[in-house]
């Protein structure tokens, strides 16, 4: 309310003249006023009324011209008839000027006011015969006028001026909060390349110890199955970054590929992960054969993030025996479509994530989503990498909670 | 569950762990010292099931990365480390990490010491021999970056 109030102060003008007139009318009505009829009571309070009804139009509806028309229009009307008809002396300097100042206020449209007036003093001489007009009342107008338009154009500029810096200033914010998204983005990479190379650094250096014959303290199958590890993080890490910075075109290294030999493929290594880790997951699927021209590597990737995302918003509660929880890979062929849906019982995502994953879909901006995680460590690379596969295949990305829990993420492929 | 071991790892990335391991295992400073091979936990949920089934003032030396599976172990570990029945009066905690701020976070946590994982790998044994070597001369902090 405090905002609609701000942006549109004109209320003000109804709102006065409303309260004015129910004043006047209320003292005529009940006889405060002594000079106040029964005729002038009830035609202050239809100016009441009617005043009401302009001002709660411009409250809903503050972009409507009409109601200010109407209010300028009945102002001009009720001017006119109030110069002869007023008592009281002098009133013709308010009734002369008032209608065109609040219009001028209210409509910002110069031109159509003062047109409106000139025709209005034009009725004033022809009706009234002279009656009201003088040299020095015209040149007071003309003088009140060229102040309220130098003020309504000041206004207007700082008005510009005012939107301009907020502009600039949302425009900032958000450059900086992209710019720190991506700094974010390029430490974790920093800090898994960094992770991954002090370990392989040091598996091999188990390894040279081993072959000199020296005692290692664990199995050379679990140091060559960490190094086989390794290399496979390194792998996707450089997939994903490889994809994140590619052109939204696909690949030439599109061929017809059997889906669900590739989904397949996903589910055996998240099975993997998740015996290795000793979680308490079970992994479901259900997919419908289909082959598709895609890109394998891209889609495998992009599959293989979806279930580790999965995997990650499952692991603490997975940790302890005493939760089972679920992952659940489908793949089904709808409306000229195949879809990938990988959902989970977890605890879904937050809202606001949601409404930020979507306006950035909403714009084409999948980078925008670089950095932007809902978990501590994560690296923001997930929906980007899922975002960028789907665009490079004309397809779709849907990300959503689940009822009563739980995320659900679609990807879909055209099957043409 | 082990009890062998006085030395607790907490990295959770699987061939770090594995190498830190074999380091630690086979260096002759490290083996005077504490003896044992370093148990490996990759979070602290797991740090946390294994101290509770230690016997009190079993462990000595616990080595422990930043980034953890679920979050930041300085942040994660909430109840005080040192006051758990497991770790010896004398226990050392040496924070682990390639994290820029992971080190002044260690500090604040209450740690002995602080190896980056920018330092060769090689080094990392006699890294922690000189910290641990560093507060049993008194020094309640030291970084090694």
């Amino acid at each position: 309310m405090r905002e609609k109030l701000r942006v549109y102060p004109e209320l003000i003008f109804p709102a006065i003249l409303a309260a004015v007139a129910f004043i006047l009318g209320l003292s005529a009505l009940f006889g405060l006023d002594p000079t106040g009829t029964l005729r002038v009571g009830l035609a202050d309070m239809t100016v009441a009324v009617l005043s009401t009804w302009v001002a709660i139009w411009m409250w809903f509806q503050p972009a409507s011209p009409m109601p200010r028309w109407i209010l300028t229009g009945c102002l001009f009307i009720g001017c006119f008839i109030g110069t002869s008809s007023s008592p009281v002396a002098g009133v013709e300097m308010i009734t002369l000027t008032l209608p065109g100042f609040i219009g001028l206020v209210m409509i910002k449209n110069t031109r159509a006011v003062i047109s409106l007036h000139i025709l209005y003093m034009l009725c004033i001489f022809l009706v009234y015969q002279y009656k009201y007009l003088s040299f020095g009342l015209i040149a007071y107008q003309f003088l009140l006028y060229i102040l309220i338009w130098m003020i309504l154009q000041h206004a207007v500029y700082q008005s510009k001026l005012i939107q301009a810096q907020e502009t600039k200033r949302r425009l900032i914010e958000a450059q900086l909060e992209q710019e720190q998204r991506v700094k974010n983005f390029i430490m974790f990479l920093k800090h898994e390349l960094r992770n991954l190379a002090t370990s392989l650094s040091g598996l091999v250096l188990i390894l040279k110890r081993a072959a000199c014959g020296e005692a290692i303290g664990v199995a050379q199958t679990d140091v060559l199955d960490a190094i086989a590890e390794n290399t496979a993080q390194m792998e996707t890490l450089t997939q994903q970054f490889m994809l994140l910075v590619s052109k939204k075109q696909l690949p030439h290294t599109v061929k017809l590929v059997d889906v669900a030999a590739v989904a397949e493929q996903c589910l055996t290594e998240t099975k993997a992960l998740v015996l290795r880790h000793q979680l308490h997951i079970e992994i479901t699927s259900e997919i419908t054969a289909c082959c598709l021209r895609v890109d394998p590597t891209a889609l495998a990737l992009a599959l293989r993030t979806a279930m580790r995302n999965a995997l990650d918003a499952l692991q603490e509660r997975a940790s302890s025996a005493a939760v089972a929880s679920t992952i659940s890979i489908r793949g089904y062929r709808q409306a000229g479509f195949y879809i990938f849906a990988i959902s989970d019982d977890g605890p879904g995502f937050p809202e606001d994530y949601l409404l930020r994953v979507q306006a950035a879909q909403a714009e084409q901006m999948p980078f925008s989503l670089i950095g932007m995680t809902n978990k501590v460590g994560g690296a923001g690379i997930g929906l980007p990498v899922l975002f960028q596969v789907a665009a490079q295949h004309c397809g779709f990305l849907h990300v959503q909670n689940r009822t009563p829990a739980g995320a659900l993420v679609q990807i879909g492929i055209p099957l043409a | 569950m082990s009890t062998e071991t006085p030395i607790v790892i907490v990295e959770d990335q699987g061939g770090l762990a594995l190498a830190l391991q074999s380091r630690i295992f086979s260096d002759f400073q490290i083996n005077q010292r504490f003896r044992g091979r370093a148990k490996v936990v990759d979070s602290i949920q797991r740090l946390r099931e294994w101290l509770d089934a230690q016997p009190v003032g079993f462990v000595q030396l616990l080595i422990l990365d930043w980034s953890v599976r679920f979050g930041l172990s300085t942040q994660a570990l909430g109840f005080d480390l040192r006051t758990h029945q497991a770790l010896s009066s004398t226990a050392i905690i040496i924070g682990y990490s390639g994290h820029d701020e992971a080190e002044e976070s260690f500090r604040q946590f209450g740690a002995d010491g602080f190896i980056s994982k920018n330092r060769p790998f090689a080094a990392v044994a006699d890294d922690i021999m000189y910290i641990v070597a560093q507060r049993e001369h008194g020094c309640a902090w030291t970084t090694l970056n």
